[in-house]
């Protein structure tokens, strides 16, 4: 027993070496690796339950994780790339955006990219264009239902403890995001109501309690709560579809 | 035989000053695969053709695959560069974002390079900013984290940057957080 407690607490903590490297946040090569290959390498997979077996895969993946940012540290070391993040921030800090911009040009040599199109390119549009059907035809008509005060209702009422439901809203976010950004459907989607949800979510954001961030090329809606006062600037308004039910 | 070699010289010069990828240039299997196994051969003799037009081709390793891509064998003055488009606030949000990955051992926390920036910079600016690069390539986005993109690889001298970055000598700083956000949809 003392055996399995051990071992699971060799695998949790290179899993957590793994997370601190992968974040940036441990330098690579202080990780003693060999140390813990030869713990690895000692155990006997036959003699684990699966949720340990489930860990062991888990600390292998971190171990490798770790070996790529020590091979990835020692190659911009031998390169002369090594250099303090805790410099670049002050850099960034007391150097102008002129002459940031400037570092940037004098180390930039652009790549030559021309853009063109073949005979065949032209015939494959033409062809396309050809089959093509007029705007008229091919245009999706939307038939936007109706929907009578009595059905949204039925979906959303609005509660008379408003406060307290937004105080207890807000909590949940806390303890599920932990300060950090989470997604905004992942969150909705926890609830029974999501609709409620995000309606009173809705308030959250107006309110500045939380923020709330659009990522184009993800087409995500992100969240967080604020635990600091916030000013709020720059009101406009974001339309997000949901569906009412829980997914 | 001459003749061969010199189609093979077009060929590879169709190749990479034709875009063909996402990212800038062509990797080697795809050289490989056109100009067959002395592929090499071809290359250098075409790189000893465009060098004085002030092109070279270069290659880089990036995640175990070598891309060649043409070029300017010198960095450009600053004002040849106006007709670039990008703007003085964009320029500087990418060193800062470069030089930080490569302090960070290869990848960094988006909201730590923003935190940086966020002083100098207004946020949308930032976020505009690196959406428009990790696009273009010069960096990558994997979930929370930011890394250098293949293109940072092919078109920096990361080593000229990093000294240069260090070496400079302190500025009076430009404010910029004054700037109006444009109106929203």
């Amino acid at each position: 027993m003392k055996k399995s407690n051990k071992l699971d607490e060799i695998y949790e903590r290179l899993i957590n070496l793994a997370v601190l490297v992968a974040e940036g946040r441990l330098d690579p090569l202080s990780v003693d690796v060999a140390k813990f290959l030869d713990v690895i390498k000692g155990i006997d997979l036959a003699k684990l339950d699966l949720s340990m077996l489930y860990k062991d895969i888990r600390a292998l993946s971190g171990l490798i994780t770790i070996l790529e940012a020590q091979y990835v540290s020692l190659k911009n070391r031998g390169l002369g790339l090594y250099i303090e993040p805790m410099l670049i921030k002050l850099k960034a800090k007391s150097l102008s955006l002129e002459k940031l911009a400037n570092i940037l040009l004098k180390s930039w040599t652009p790549t030559v990219n021309i853009l063109s199109s073949s005979i065949f390119d032209l015939l494959t549009a033409y062809t396309y264009f050809m089959s093509l059907k007029p705007i008229k035809e091919r245009r999706i008509k939307y038939i936007l239902p109706t929907i009578t005060s009595e059905q949204i209702e039925s979906v959303i009422t609005i509660p008379e403890n408003l406060d307290l439901k937004l105080r207890k809203l807000f909590n949940e976010l806390l303890s599920y995001s932990d300060g950090n950004w989470v997604k905004y459907e992942d969150f909705i989607y926890k609830f029974e109501n999501p609709i409620e949800t995000a309606y009173l979510m809705s308030f959250l954001v107006t309110m500045g309690l939380v923020e709330m961030k659009y990522r184009k090329l993800e087409d995500q809606h992100y969240i967080r709560p604020l635990t600091e006062e916030f000013e709020v600037k720059n009101v406009y308004s974001i339309s997000i579809n949901i569906k009412g039910v829980k997914k | 035989m001459k003749r061969d070699i010199e189609n093979k010289i077009r060929k590879a010069a169709l190749l990479l000053f034709l875009r063909r990828h996402r990212y800038p240039g062509v990797r080697e299997w795809e050289l490989k695969k056109y100009l067959g196994e002395k592929y090499r051969d071809i290359i250098n003799l075409l790189d000893e053709r465009i060098k004085p037009l002030g092109f070279k081709v270069k290659s880089v390793k990036v995640n175990d695959s070598e891309y060649y891509a043409i070029v300017i064998s010198s960095p450009i003055e600053s004002k040849e560069f106006k007709s670039y488009g990008w703007r003085i606030d964009e320029m500087a949000v990418l060193a800062v974002t470069i030089s930080y990955i490569l302090s960070r051992g290869g990848s960094a926390r988006r909201e730590e390079i923003e935190e940086i920036l966020e002083e100098k910079i207004p946020k949308w600016r930032i976020e505009r900013g690196l959406e428009r690069f990790v696009r273009m390539g010069y960096l990558e986005e994997e979930d929370t984290y930011i890394k250098l993109g293949v293109r940072s690889y092919i078109e920096f001298d990361l080593e000229k940057l990093i000294s240069l970055l260090i070496g400079a000598k302190e500025d009076t700083i430009t404010d910029t957080s004054q700037e109006e956000r444009p109106s929203q949809p």
